[in-house]
């Protein structure tokens, strides 16, 4: 069994406290899949520095070379898609086919975000007075904290980092404590593409960390998963000090029915592909 | 799932055929189509909801129980659940369970559904499945949701906004160019020389 560890300034360190916990297997609970860091304040201290410190010099690196590190990333995503399959139903328990589509999927938004950083294009207006030039620029917002869930957690964090990093902010990741494992290959995987010490930080442990992180000034952005009771916090924690919000929170999904039978006359199928949408929308997840 | 009460005897017979052959296990196992729950903290509130649906008199068609036979004796399994007749006012139909429940709630009009859908606190994704086209563009419109879909369970591709409005978000600013929205500012440049 593997002991993990925090990725923080470009260096595998242990939590400040040297305190682990063990994640078990869903399908298995007796089955420990492996230790990782309890981080508490100091660790968030020391990723918000690192992220802080690599900003600059990141958000310098011509966008370009920010995407071909990203599009490396996600061609390092799909080279080890297996492997990083069969942890996620490790840690999390979705069916295997279900985690090769996951993996399959963050790579090709790994993709698109890294195309998204050379379309970071502004607008030019034509000016009322004679003279001007007038356009805009978008720029990078600084410190972003992506704090992510279990029930994707491979393409939920990608789906945070890339398109964070593609814009030219440095990010500290704290991944769902049922599901670290994944951020640290994820992480790995980032460090091969030649993402910079700094620009990427991992810090795990419980939802105190997600509380350091949102409640810190130098956090600029926060990207957020979860339950709506959270999301509003966040929203509220952060509302003082302008920094932006993004988040996917809770759900009902809700299907509809209509006349559908005369629909069953002309498609024979309609009833399967109907009553099997339903039924696997119910099977995984927000529903 | 919201159905016109003439078509939810034979949708019925469908979903218990399809949510029979869901295969539940270890997800390593490739049979496996449905893996545990990710906790015993997730088991706990399934369980609840399933007990909360009892409690409001809706019909318990499939499943409803914890799995603990072979090869489910080990692990936080629950079975595939099929609720009728359940009442759009519930738990079932307005909380988000986050597990293999599924509550059918029938209803008798168009509005009654779009009324029914648009219940919750939530705005996600919502799917119509019809063959009437201006039935389909007035969904479109008056559904209170990030995304919706006609003729399709919740899609999501890698390149198109994604997210939900009322308590599900602030629209649909995760994937696709949106994101750009979220990760950056915009600054305003006037030059005169």
């Amino acid at each position: 069994m593997a002991r993990h560890q925090n990725y923080i300034a470009g260096r595998w360190v242990p939590a400040d406290g040297g305190d682990y916990y063990q994640s078990h297997n869903p399908a298995c609970p007796s089955q420990v899949v492996g230790e990782f860091p309890r981080s508490g304040a100091a660790d968030v201290e020391a990723a918000l520095a690192s992220a802080g410190t690599a900003r600059a010099t990141w958000n310098q690196t011509q966008a370009p070379q920010r995407a071909a590190i990203l599009l490396r990333f996600s061609q390092l995503l799909m080279d080890s898609r297996d492997e990083l399959a069969r942890i996620i139903t490790l840690e999390q328990g979705k069916a295997l086919c279900e985690s090769v589509g996951e993996v399959t999927r963050a790579a090709a938004e790994a993709a698109f975000a890294a195309g998204e950083a050379v379309r970071l294009s502004g607008q030019t207006f034509p000016s009322e007075r004679p003279g001007f030039t007038c356009y805009t620029v978008l720029q990078a917002i600084g410190v972003v904290a992506a704090i992510t869930p279990w029930n994707f957690p491979v393409v939920s964090p990608v789906r945070k980092i890339a398109p964070a990093l593609a814009c030219g902010n440095s990010v500290v990741l704290k991944p769902a404590s049922l599901t670290p494992w994944s951020a640290v290959f994820i992480t790995n995987l980032l460090e091969k593409a030649g993402l910079p010490p700094g620009v990427l930080n991992l810090v795990i442990g419980s939802g105190d960390c997600g509380e350091h992180l949102i409640s810190d000034a130098r956090v600029r952005g926060i990207s957020f998963t979860g339950s709506t009771a959270v999301g509003i916090r966040i929203a509220e924690t952060v509302a003082p000090r302008m920094a932006k919000v993004q988040l996917e929170l809770g759900g009902k999904i809700r299907q509809s029915s209509w006349s559908a039978k005369i629909w069953t006359v002309r498609r024979k199928r309609s009833w399967q592909r109907l009553s099997y949408a339903v039924a696997n929308d119910a099977r995984r997840s927000a529903a | 799932m919201i159905v016109e009460e003439s078509q939810a005897d034979p949708l019925l017979e469908q979903l218990k055929i399809h949510m029979v052959k869901i295969r539940v296990g270890n997800g390593l196992d490739p049979q496996t189509t449905m893996g545990p729950l990710v906790s015993q903290g997730q088991m706990e509130t399934v369980a609840g909801y399933v007990r909360k649906g009892l409690e409001d008199r809706a019909t318990l068609v499939v499943g409803g129980r914890p799995l603990v036979e072979d090869p489910c004796a080990e692990g936080y399994f629950y079975a595939p659940t099929l609720f009728d007749h359940v009442s759009p006012n519930s738990a079932l139909a307005r909380e988000e369970i986050f597990g293999p429940v599924l509550p059918l709630i029938r209803v008798h009009s168009p509005d009654e559904a779009f009324e029914v859908a648009n219940s919750t606190r939530y705005g996600l994704a919502a799917s119509l499945f019809t063959d009437n086209r201006h039935l389909a563009h007035e969904f479109i419109q008056r559904m209170e949701s990030g995304m919706v879909h006609i003729n399709h369970g919740t899609a999501s591709q890698a390149h198109v906004p994604f997210g939900g409005v009322k308590d599900s978000g602030q629209g649909a600013f995760s994937i696709g160019p949106t994101v750009k929205d979220a990760f950056t500012n915009v600054k305003t440049v006037y030059i005169k020389w």
